[in-house]
């Protein structure tokens, strides 16, 4: 090893401004391929991220749809049972109705009198027997 | 007064209706078996008549219920609806800000890996490499 020291040593004397330069400008590329690499390092995990970002908002999005759906899902169960219970309510009004009706109807043929009252109760009319 | 005019109104929806099913009704002259002139209903005409304001009282209240339970249905529907934007709004600016604190400190580093704080080490090696080229491109080109 020594020996070839020696022997590169002329030719290193002779060159070494040479020999110089070329370190020089491998060591200027070296850095650029360096900073280079690091630039597409960069560039990629930034991409990563903001794919990363993109699936992120498209579950937000998917979760948010799906909430939706179900909260009009919950809206029109809702509406549904609100109309059969407003449904259920105009029968029992009708049949509430047709036994007060019945009731009256019992009255006119049974108990005139307390029929006179409730139509005097109701309307403020005079009742005059025949 | 109300029970009047349902009384009027109810003459007139009587006598265009079918008499067997809605009950009857007929005006009587004075000295007509009647101590006055008036009008007769008949049992099935007095209940509807009596039977009426109830009705309608029943009925707006069941109307005026359902309007009410449908609208509240409507309203909590907007308030589902806007509560999981807000939601999905808080997540999205969340997802943001965390990409982007990623991308800073991504960026940090990359920069500190580009740009140590030795700048007057590279400022000596660019004017040396400068006057090596230059050196170079003499030693080639004059001599």
């Amino acid at each position: 090893m020594p020996q070839l020291l020696l022997k590169l040593l002329p030719y290193l004397k002779a060159y070494w401004k040479e020999l110089a330069i070329i370190c020089l400008a491998m060591a200027f590329l070296g850095k650029m391929r360096y900073d280079h690499r690091l630039l597409i390092k960069t560039y990629e995990e930034q991409t990563i991220a903001l794919q990363e970002q993109i699936d992120g908002l498209n579950l937000i999005h998917a979760e948010e749809l799906r909430k939706k759906e179900a909260a009009l899902q919950a809206y029109k169960d809702s509406l549904e049972e609100l109309e059969k219970d407003y449904n259920r309510e105009k029968r029992n009004n009708r049949k509430t109705i047709d036994r007060r009706r019945d009731q009256i109807e019992e009255q006119f043929s049974q108990n005139k009198e307390e029929l006179a009252n409730e139509i005097i109760n109701n309307f403020n009319f005079e009742y005059v027997p025949m | 007064m109300k029970s009047l005019t349902t009384l009027i109104l109810s003459m007139f929806l009587c006598s265009s209706a079918y008499a067997e099913d809605v009950g009857q009704f007929t005006f009587l002259g004075s000295g007509q078996c009647a101590p006055f002139e008036g009008t007769l209903f008949d049992a099935k005409a007095t209940s509807r008549l009596l039977t009426l304001e109830e009705e309608m009282i029943l009925g707006c209240n069941a109307q005026l219920d359902f309007e009410l339970a449908k609208q509240r249905t409507e309203l909590q529907l907007d308030l589902d609806s806007q509560r999981i934007r807000f939601e999905a709004d808080i997540k999205e600016k969340d997802l943001a800000i965390e990409t982007q604190l990623r991308q800073i400190s991504d960026l940090q580093n990359a920069l500190k890996k580009v740009s140590a704080n030795n700048k007057w080490l590279y400022a000596a090696g660019g004017v040396a490499t400068g006057i090596a080229l230059s050196y170079a491109a003499y030693e080639v080109l004059v001599k």
